[in-house]
């Protein structure tokens, strides 16, 4: 294989839209005119623009960022999944997409071959998914839970 | 009626949509959930007073903008009660994009985002560790992020 298929090209950038997307990641219902208007371009290049950035897969989609807790989610845990063998990753990273609970998989270096980030609702409901939903999962041989008592902080990367 | 903060099915219904597209025109989050614009404005403006909704904003592909290395990272104190004072200057690192306060093995759990792993090095070394009351740190390196979204608004 050539060593090129492991390396993503960056897309181009510039400064116009690195102004765009200090904006855009903070308010997504901000008017385009708005943007426009600071960054001193016209409405219809701040349209382009954007949509070149998600054709580029630069930004994903936009959404309303809810408060957990306010909606009842009152318990966030961090868990380190072992596997019986590492060739059950593919399939019991399918699994976990299955619990609407899991809001994040990673496939990671260290002791754990997965990592996820759980939200649920009482304690009680994180211990009805490590009992129930992810015994039922096979090739899980045991897992490790970091229950969060408090975020202080969660943000998108910086933008230089 | 739910116990989750007086939100009703209607308010939930709106939830659901605007946390998939925030720049879905409220006209049609009107005419699917089957009430009047206005209504819907005034929902939405309600539960941003709620603290329901804290924000909105596009999600950039950490990767995109080179950040190509994502983290976890474990972080053991010295003293439970430095944890304030770490935690703030936690905060002062940009690359930081995650801090928590957990039970365990760490008392402290952070997400970080880095260039390549020398930067990821930098931080850790350079930043992280030279914090007072931090003792050491592990770290856990994601080679691949199978999924990320929100919490489930309708179960």
């Amino acid at each position: 294989m050539m060593n090129q298929d492991y390396i993503e090209p960056l897309p181009q950038i510039d400064e116009l839209d690195e102004k765009i997307l200090k904006l855009i990641t903070k308010n997504a219902r901000i008017p385009f005119l708005e943007v426009a208007r600071e960054c001193g371009v016209s409405g219809a290049a701040i349209h382009q623009r954007v949509q070149r950035l998600l054709n580029l897969g630069v930004v994903s989609g936009s959404e309303f960022i809810v408060n957990p807790s306010k909606l009842g989610y009152n318990t966030c845990a961090y868990m380190g999944i072992y596997l019986d063998k590492a060739k059950y990753q593919n399939q019991v990273a399918e699994a976990l997409q299955k619990i609407p609970e899991i809001v994040e998989c990673h496939y990671t270096t260290g002791q754990y071959a997965i990592f996820i980030k759980v939200q649920t609702k009482t304690n009680k409901h994180l211990k009805k998914i490590i009992d129930e939903d992810l015994q039922e999962i096979e090739g899980i041989a045991r897992t490790e839970t970091f229950i969060s008592l408090g975020m202080d902080f969660k943000r998108q990367v910086p933008i230089k | 009626m739910t116990l989750r903060n007086n939100l009703d099915q209607i308010d939930l219904h709106i939830l659901d949509i605007i946390t998939r597209n925030a720049r879905v025109p409220f006209k049609d989050v009107a005419t699917e959930v089957g009430v009047s614009r206005a209504a819907v404005h005034q929902r939405v403006n309600r539960m941003i007073d709620m603290q329901v909704i804290t924000g909105s904003g596009y999600h950039i592909d950490p990767r995109k903008v080179d950040y190509k290395t994502c983290t976890y990272v474990g972080v053991f104190l010295e003293k439970g009660s430095f944890y304030d004072s770490v935690a703030a200057r936690l905060t002062e690192i940009e690359e930081i994009v995650e801090c928590h306060y957990t039970t365990g093995a760490y008392a402290v759990f952070v997400k970080v985002y880095a260039r390549d792993n020398e930067h990821l090095k930098e931080i850790l070394s350079d930043r992280i560790q030279k914090i007072p009351g931090v003792s050491s740190t592990e770290t856990f390196i994601s080679l691949e992020e199978t999924f990320k979204r929100q919490v489930p608004i309708i179960l």
